[in-house]
């Protein structure tokens, strides 16, 4: 067996898994297509202040531009899709892994380490993808959204961006103390960075602007809105969203790499 | 050339002292138990040779090479089951051993192996709906697919029904004729008096004792006569006399039965008296076992 059907293999075990099991299926997959449904109905009509904010007059001021809800949320709803499936999921399912032992069997054949890595990884990356497609589909001929500005830019940025919250998803693994503080500290570590980052609206907040721009969740909702064109100040490649989400993906492996643990903790 | 080289192997965890200076030799082929009462370190000890574990000290070669590097190639040649290890749970019995053949080079075919544990009626059912007995015994499958040369065996049985139990040890006995080491850990004492060539009695991270169950029993040569004592008689003293217990039997402890025997039917005779259920019985390895072990 070579090193690539061994992963391949692996790949395919993970998506079964995955697919098989409701609730990993319905948060890392279903969850944000129904906020997707939601806001979608709720918002239908309006407009947001990408990159600014709305002032009291109602203007889009702050350097801002506004564009219709759809378009703004389509790739929000996207970027959450794909937060969804390489980094809850995947931290949870591999938390949940290590506790029941599963880790530890696998270390004891001669599966390689990176072809596990490569597995769930690899299927995250799918799960990511059929999310933001079906999120792009739904957009469209429901709501009208228009179809993504830079087709190759949105895809490898969702690959990128899904590479780099898989890195983190592996390096959270090692702040979580056993399966059952799984979902509190995914979540904690995430959702709040959602609205701060404005995901859903935008707002008129320095302090919490300045925090969020410190996380990659940020960033990557920038880059997402500039590749699907709902940022209209910006057209094409922003390195500067790139950077900070890279430097993350960097801090995650290399805490991955070093911290990660196989092996159930046990009392 | 031995499968298994264990030289004062010691390790704490902070300051419990889990292997003290343990030594033994497991050669190929060969079915060695690892017997001890729970927290007595036998899970340690195979956990290290299984490189799980990294020792604090002492010398491990395990098919030649150190655990402690984490070599493929000892993976590949070695199967183990663990305790308390889960399995995919959404994929099923013949997914699973599929999967775990294509981490091994020449693995034994599947069916082979599902047949073999006794699941073939439960191939394509789904891990997670598997009952625990079942799910011990996919553990040993998963074990045996890469055609290992040698087994750990970390209690394998543990929460087997008595007939599971059976057949598991006929497995690990069909194991044994093709030539395989297998290193089995158990508390119970049927298990390694029917299964091992040899035993290594542990407590206290110590071996007490390593011998087969033949030369385990002879330490504690002395026979137990035992019978209702008669009303109204006192026993005469031929050897130590042991009051009865929740059976109602007394018991005569004697190093020469054939001798003592003969003396005690003598008397009840003469005082024209039965020695109802009167019986002669050899120390079991339980006995000897709890005596290592100081009876825990």
């Amino acid at each position: 067996m070579s090193e690539l059907s061994v992963s391949l293999g692996q790949v395919r075990a993970e998506q079964k898994s995955f697919w098989r099991n409701p609730t990993a299926a319905f948060f890392g997959f279903a969850f944000p297509l129904m906020f997707l449904l939601i806001f979608g109905t709720i918002f239908k009509g309006q407009t947001v202040c990408v990159d600014g904010y709305y002032n009291n007059r109602g203007q889009c001021v702050g350097g801002g531009v506004q564009v219709p809800y759809n378009t703004f949320f389509v790739p929000t709803m996207a970027a959450w899709g794909v937060l969804t499936a390489c980094y809850v999921n995947l931290a949870m399912s591999v938390t949940n892994r290590r506790d029941a032992g599963l880790l530890k069997r696998l270390r004891g054949t001669p599966l390689p380490p990176a072809a596990y890595v490569v597995g769930v990884v690899g299927s995250a990356l799918i799960t990511a993808l059929i999310t933001v497609a079906l999120t792009e589909l739904v957009g469209h001929y429901l709501y009208s959204a228009p179809w993504p500005a830079h087709w190759l830019q949105s895809l490898v940025i969702v690959l990128l961006g899904g590479a780099v919250f898989c890195a983190l998803a592996m390096a959270v693994t090692v702040l979580i103390p056993n399966a059952d503080a799984a979902i509190a500290v995914v979540n904690i570590s995430y959702l709040p960075l959602l609205f701060i980052s404005g995901f859903f609206f935008s707002f008129n907040d320095t302090v919490l602007n300045d925090i969020a721009k410190v996380f990659p969740i940020y960033w990557f909702k920038e880059a997402m809105l500039t590749a699907f064109g709902a940022r209209l100040s910006v057209s094409g490649w922003d390195g500067g969203d790139l950077l900070v989400l890279l430097a993350w993906g960097v801090v995650g492996l290399a805490i991955a790499l070093r911290f990660f643990r196989w092996m159930p903790r046990r009392a | 050339m031995p499968a298994i080289v264990v030289e004062d192997l010691r390790k704490s965890y902070g300051p419990v002292r889990a292997v003290q200076g343990v030594s033994f030799t497991v050669e190929t082929g060969e079915v060695f138990g690892l017997l001890g009462p729970n927290g007595a370190g036998k899970t340690t000890i195979v956990e290290i040779l299984e490189g799980y574990r990294r020792r604090d000290g002492g010398r491990v070669e395990v098919l030649g090479e150190d655990p402690a590097r984490g070599a493929r190639g000892f993976k590949r040649r070695a199967g183990m089951v663990l305790q308390e290890c889960a399995v995919e749970p959404y994929l099923s019995v013949r997914e699973v051993v599929e999967l775990h053949r294509g981490y091994y080079p020449s693995p034994l075919p599947g069916d082979e192996v599902i047949d073999l544990v006794g699941l073939s009626e439960s191939a394509d059912v789904r891990v997670m709906r598997l009952s625990g007995g079942q799910q011990r015994r996919l553990d040993l499958a998963l074990a045996l697919v890469g055609d290992p040369e040698l087994l750990f065996l970390d209690e394998p049985t543990t929460g087997f029904d008595p007939s599971a139990r059976r057949n598991a040890w006929e497995i690990v006995r069909s194991m044994r004729r093709l030539g395989k080491t297998i290193l089995l850990t158990t508390h119970y004492m049927d298990e390694a008096q029917n299964l091992t060539d040899r035993i290594c009695v542990v407590s206290h991270g110590q071996v007490v004792r390593i011998g087969t169950a033949v030369s385990l029993r002879a330490e504690r040569a002395a026979t137990s006569i035992r019978f209702v004592k008669p009303d109204g008689l006192t026993v005469p003293e031929v050897g130590d006399l042991m009051p009865s217990g929740e059976d109602g039997l007394v018991a005569v402890v004697t190093d020469t039965p054939t001798r003592t025997l003969h003396e005690l039917t003598a008397w009840a005779m003469a005082h024209g008296v039965e020695l109802e259920r009167l019986e002669v019985t050899q120390p079991s390895l339980e006995d000897v076992y709890l005596e290592l072990t100081g009876g825990e």
